[in-house]
């Protein structure tokens, strides 16, 4: 748990030390205030619905998460600083762990600034805001960063080049997103329709959106955290052995 | 050897370091070829050999970054592959080139690493290694502000702070200037004693000065495992260079020189340049000296040439097929071969000269001569200024 700890105050620090994460905060921002505007701007009355905003913020997240995470094992990896820390009696999975986390503390900072653009609405909206959907909404964010920037941290285990692993995640994540369209083309009846529609990221993230937290989505976010983070934690030990 | 009967394998409580029939491939080629040897408390180590001989291997099983294909080691009595935790706890290891995080301040970095290491008075012994290899005026500043001296000094301060009983160093001089060079010595030296110390070096002088045992590796293998005199009686073996004007002729200067007296061996080089070997170099200089000067000879140089590691690689080698050399016994160490290889003792000082700039003459005969008094060629001294010059860091 020490050990864990200090990876992660470290890493937090590495974060904010980096412009990485200034410059994808302030183009996220940027980006997500411009389409909130135009989304505010056009609705006549303004309704106070998270789902809109839930499907913008995921679409985003895709691309921002591979960037955020794309640092932690692979320029460790470049600069060989990787071999101090595993030379020092820390276990592979309190490294992963511990840079996925400070990515965690990252993405959720980035999303708590969206809270914003909420009070926002709350003002202009017509008819107040229903608060149940917008708990859960920010839950299935925050579940959503979690599974994604460990995709993110399993590829920066990969390679020891930066823009590989956000481009390795970019991908990745792409296609656990579209997996459910994918299902439209062999039909939901059959079995890998519906298969491919449950591994699929963008309708447990939407589910989240109507204001229920259903155990199967949650279940379904932690599965793939851990799962990528366990895959990461390997990954680094087979570098033992190359 | 005696063993607890736990099945642990933990030698003698002296033996800190053991290592058996140790192998490592990668892919079908051995960088590690069955190597065994030990290591006791106090004792200072040294591998010597040329990049890519497996000395890094070595350290990096040593340190647990990688396991063996075959064979065992104990660091401090902890198998490192089986009980990889307490040997890393057990360890203090600065790989080669000294990465550190950029990013984060002197002070920062080592409380970080002490945390990893579970270092209960962090604050003391992170005070207490900044100390000692006299970082404490930089505590606070960048890593990434640090001249390449400090941060060498910075790597060597966290593979100490927390006090473990064996400290491993690849390669903890390389790039230094010769004021670094010889601080760095002179706390291993120090460190030796309370702490077992492996480090790998490719300069023969330097793991003279330092090491109480020297392990000659080539090719995944050790070839010599020499007592430090033995090594250092190999080291100046007599070979002299004589340089003359070039007006003379070679053959007949050749067949003069082979008559002095104590000369046993000539190779004329060509363009006024002869290579000789002989029995007692130095009086036989100072007759070579006289003699020239006296037939009205321009005198150029006249050197003892020491052994480089490369000479006694090639004795100690000779009798083996695998030794990746293509030149004959004779040759030096010269430019084309130094910078093709870039690993040899004399090849590095020019290196290093180069990168450094100013260093040439100190690092050269730092470097390259154990003791001063062999090298007759006139070196304008200018270690003087390494000191100041370094405190103020490149960025």
């Amino acid at each position: 748990m020490r050990n864990l700890m200090a990876i992660t105050q470290r890493e937090i620090g590495a974060t904010f030390a980096s412009p990485i994460f200034w410059v994808v905060s302030a183009g996220f921002l940027a980006f997500y205030g411009l389409v909130f505007a135009g989304y505010v701007g056009q609705a006549q009355p303004v309704q106070a619905s998270m789902r809109p905003l839930l499907q913008l913020i995921g679409t985003v997240l895709l691309f921002v998460t591979p960037i955020l995470s794309m640092r932690l094992l692979a320029e460790e990896q470049r600069s060989g600083t990787l071999e101090l820390l595993m030379t020092s009696p820390v276990q592979d999975w309190q490294v992963v762990t511990g840079k996925w986390l400070s990515a965690m503390v990252a993405v959720t900072l980035m999303m708590a600034l969206t809270l914003v653009h909420v009070l926002v609405m709350l003002s202009l909206a017509t008819a107040g805001m229903d608060f149940g959907p917008l708990f859960s909404s920010y839950l299935g964010i925050l579940l959503l960063g979690a599974a994604l920037l460990a995709v993110g941290t399993l590829t920066s285990a990969l390679t020891e080049n930066q823009v590989v692993a956000a481009f390795l995640g970019i991908m990745l994540v792409m296609v656990l997103w579209f997996l459910p369209f994918l299902a439209e083309v062999p039909g939901t009846q059959t079995a890998l329709g519906k298969a491919m529609a449950y591994t699929g990221l963008s309708e447990h993230y939407l589910n989240f959106g109507q204001g229920l937290i259903d155990s199967r989505d949650v279940v379904y976010f932690v599965t793939l955290t851990f799962g990528a983070l366990y895959l990461a934690a390997r990954v680094l030990e087979t570098r033992r052995w190359r | 050897m005696t063993s607890p009967g736990n099945g642990d394998g933990n030698g003698s409580p002296e033996v800190m370091i053991d290592v058996r029939h140790l192998t490592r491939y990668y892919g079908p080629v051995p960088a590690l070829d069955d190597v065994s040897f030990q290591a006791r408390r106090g004792e200072i180590v040294g591998f010597l050999g040329p990049n890519g001989a497996g000395k890094t291997t070595a350290m990096r099983i040593l340190t647990g970054f990688m396991p063996p294909s075959a064979g065992q080691a104990l660091v401090a009595g902890y198998d490192v592959v089986e009980q990889s935790l307490q040997a890393r706890r057990a360890t203090g290891y600065l790989p080669e080139s000294a990465p550190l995080y950029a990013d984060m301040t002197v002070y920062g970095y080592l409380d970080f690493m002490a945390k990893l290491r579970g270092v209960a008075d962090r604050r003391d012994e992170v005070e207490r290694v900044m100390a000692r290899v006299s970082i404490d005026h930089r505590a606070d500043d960048l890593i990434s502000q640090l001249s390449k001296g400090l941060r060498q000094r910075v790597g060597i301060a966290q593979a100490l702070v927390h006090n473990p009983p064996v400290i491993i160093l690849d390669e903890p001089t390389i790039g230094l200037d010769p004021q670094q060079i010889r601080e760095v010595r002179g706390l291993v030296r120090e460190l030796g004693g309370d702490h077992t110390i492996i480090l790998s070096t490719h300069i023969l002088s330097e793991a003279e000065q330092i090491c109480d045992r020297v392990l000659i590796i080539n090719s995944g293998r050790i070839v010599a495992a020499d007592a430090l005199e033995r090594l250092a009686q190999r080291g100046h073996g007599g070979e002299i260079r004589l340089v003359v004007g070039a007006d003379v002729d070679d053959a007949a200067v050749g067949a003069w020189l082979t008559a002095v007296e104590g000369v046993t061996e000539v190779s004329v080089e060509g363009d006024g340049r002869f290579r000789l070997g002989a029995d007692r170099e130095r009086e036989t200089r100072a007759r070579i000296a006289g003699a020239v000067i006296q037939r009205g000879w321009q005198l150029y140089e006249l050197t003892a040439v020491e052994l480089t590691l490369e000479d006694i690689f090639l004795q100690v080698t000779a009798s083996e097929p695998a030794a990746p050399h293509g030149e004959g016994p004779g040759d030096g160490p010269d430019a084309d071969e130094a910078a093709e290889a870039g690993t040899w003792d004399d090849g590095l000082a020019e290196d290093e000269a180069a990168e450094a700039g100013t260093w040439d003459d100190g690092l050269d005969e730092d470097a390259a001569g154990g003791d001063g008094h062999e090298d007759d060629t006139a070196h304008p001294e200018t270690e003087g200024s390494a000191g100041d010059e370094e405190e103020d860091g490149d960025a």
